[in-house]
């Protein structure tokens, strides 16, 4: 499903961005990268989505390599990043259908009912509605499509609690009945552990651990203390 | 898909279309009410109005690009990028976004030779200078637009402040020599309109002079014709900074 090998990635001023990362998951899984700040997440999701060239090692997504534009294989991935910004004089409703419109898996039934789960008003201005609220909108969108991937950079962190709650059960549920995967990039690990079936955690570009959660956890009982842990060792 | 694209596009930039056609009302009451061209002088004052369009055609840029960092923009390059719509054709897309910016000032550089102080009974030479001066010049800032847009994307992310001088002279060095390259044509052209007593100065080793010496036909046909040719190889690299995958 995602395979990723001995992946580096550097700029001219910054040689190791990205040093030799390497996993394996497979489909249907809830994957979590964790990491503090500036230790390379975002630029790993950006490999995976395409929008950065690795320098080495090999990627795949969906069986095809990001690198080489497999368009057909997007349809079934959707993004979720803060680095996308939606026009603030567009509503909700033309969003949402001027998103449809690219995707042939769209359902329309199940935007309705994530709008409804997710308190959203398909009228009003997007300018007009908080941080959280937009993301929600954007969550509405991507899950409307019905990805077999969905790639989440820092994604919560803007969401309040009820909001966070509520986006993380939608996506354990449907990794459930659809076998979605999951990969959230994120630098609050709290609170996932019920969700989180892999983890990986990354440290000034370089992978401090890759393992199923019973693993990663060791003698620790929660994800933020085993994270807190290894990053002080 | 393009139609999907430049129709919310029509919707966004309605007060743009508004301002445009208001700009092109005002100038079309002035000129009739006003006589804004003096009969005995060669200026034309169809130039004011072709400047404002140009003005209005560079502005929307940025917004079409979606760079994501400190620029406004109606949909971010990451968002345009994750679409299922192979980048190739989201390239090409984004060209005929930007181009239809430039109708208002290709539409009235291609009819102006034809109107009341054009060139219609200019030789030969000059209409080939001139349409491909044009034509270089249009795609020369659309390429431009997309060059600096993902330039300063890199510069305000990754460099530290120690190369931000030199990421500033590339970004800038294009233009410029472009600009140079193309700067023949339009003295060729220009050059009768605003300054006609230059053609008589004597002293052709004055800055003027060694300008209106790169005016005659060769390198004001030849210089812009070269840039059309270098722009076609700016345009993959274009592509593969603004996608990375192409």
């Amino acid at each position: 499903m995602i395979e990723v090998t001995d992946l580096s990635y550097s700029v001219p001023n910054k040689p190791h961005i990205l040093d030799s990362i390497t996993f394996q998951l497979p489909s249907g899984s809830f994957f979590v990268v964790v990491g503090e700040n500036g230790a390379g997440k975002t630029t790993l999701l950006d490999i995976l989505m395409g929008f950065r060239r690795r320098t080495s090692g090999a990627v795949s997504v969906l069986d095809a390599d990001p690198q080489t534009d497999p368009w057909q294989a997007r349809a079934r991935i959707a993004y979720l990043s803060e680095k996308v910004d939606m026009p603030g004089d567009w509503e909700t409703r033309e969003y949402l259908e001027f998103h449809r419109r690219f995707y042939s898996s769209y359902d329309l039934a199940d935007e309705t009912n994530l709008l409804r789960v997710f308190g959203l008003a398909s009228t009003g201005r997007i300018g007009n509605l908080s941080a959280g609220e937009i993301r929600r909108v954007q969550i509405v969108a991507a899950l409307a499509t019905q990805p077999q991937v969905l790639i989440a950079d820092e994604i919560t962190a803007v969401l309040d609690i009820q909001g966070r709650k509520r986006f993380l059960d939608l996506l354990k549920e449907r990794q459930r009945m659809k076998r979605l995967t999951v990969v959230l990039a994120t630098n609050v690990p709290e609170g996932l552990d019920s969700y989180a079936d892999y983890v990986l955690l990354i440290r000034k570009g370089s992978q401090v651990a890759f393992a199923p959660l019973g693993e990663f956890l060791e003698d620790e009982t929660e994800l933020a203390r085993a994270v807190l842990h290894r990053l002080e060792e | 898909m393009i139609i999907h694209f430049l129709k919310r596009d029509f919707l966004d930039f309605r007060v743009y279309w508004f301002i445009v056609a208001g700009i092109t009302l005002a100038y079309g009451m002035a000129h009739h009410f006003t006589k804004l061209d003096s009969p005995g002088s060669p200026w034309s004052s169809l130039q004011v109005l072709l400047f404002a369009y140009f003005f209005l055609a560079i502005m929307p840029q940025s917004y079409v690009l979606g760079s994501v960092w400190r620029t406004q923009h109606q949909l971010s390059r990451h968002y345009l990028l994750a679409l299922p719509i192979s980048h190739r054709h989201l390239f090409t897309i984004q060209h005929y976004r930007m181009v239809v910016f430039w109708i208002p000032v290709l539409g009235l550089c291609s009819i102006y030779p034809f109107l009341g102080k054009g060139f219609s009974s200019a030789s030969w030479d000059t209409w080939m200078v001139y349409y491909i001066a044009l034509l270089t010049t249009c795609v020369l800032f659309i390429e431009y637009g997309i060059w600096s847009t993902v330039q300063w994307e890199e510069m305000t992310s990754y460099l530290p402040q120690s190369a931000r001088m030199r990421a500033w002279l590339k970004m800038l060095v294009p233009i410029a020599v472009f600009l140079l390259v193309v700067e023949p044509a339009w003295m060729r052209l220009l050059t009768p309109i605003w300054f006609p007593r230059l053609k008589q100065m004597p002293d052709t080793f004055s800055f003027f002079g060694v300008l209106m010496g790169a005016t005659g036909p060769p390198p004001s046909l030849v210089f812009p014709a070269l840039a059309l040719f270098l722009i076609v190889y700016w345009i993959p690299h274009n592509a593969r900074k603004w996608c990375v995958t192409l």
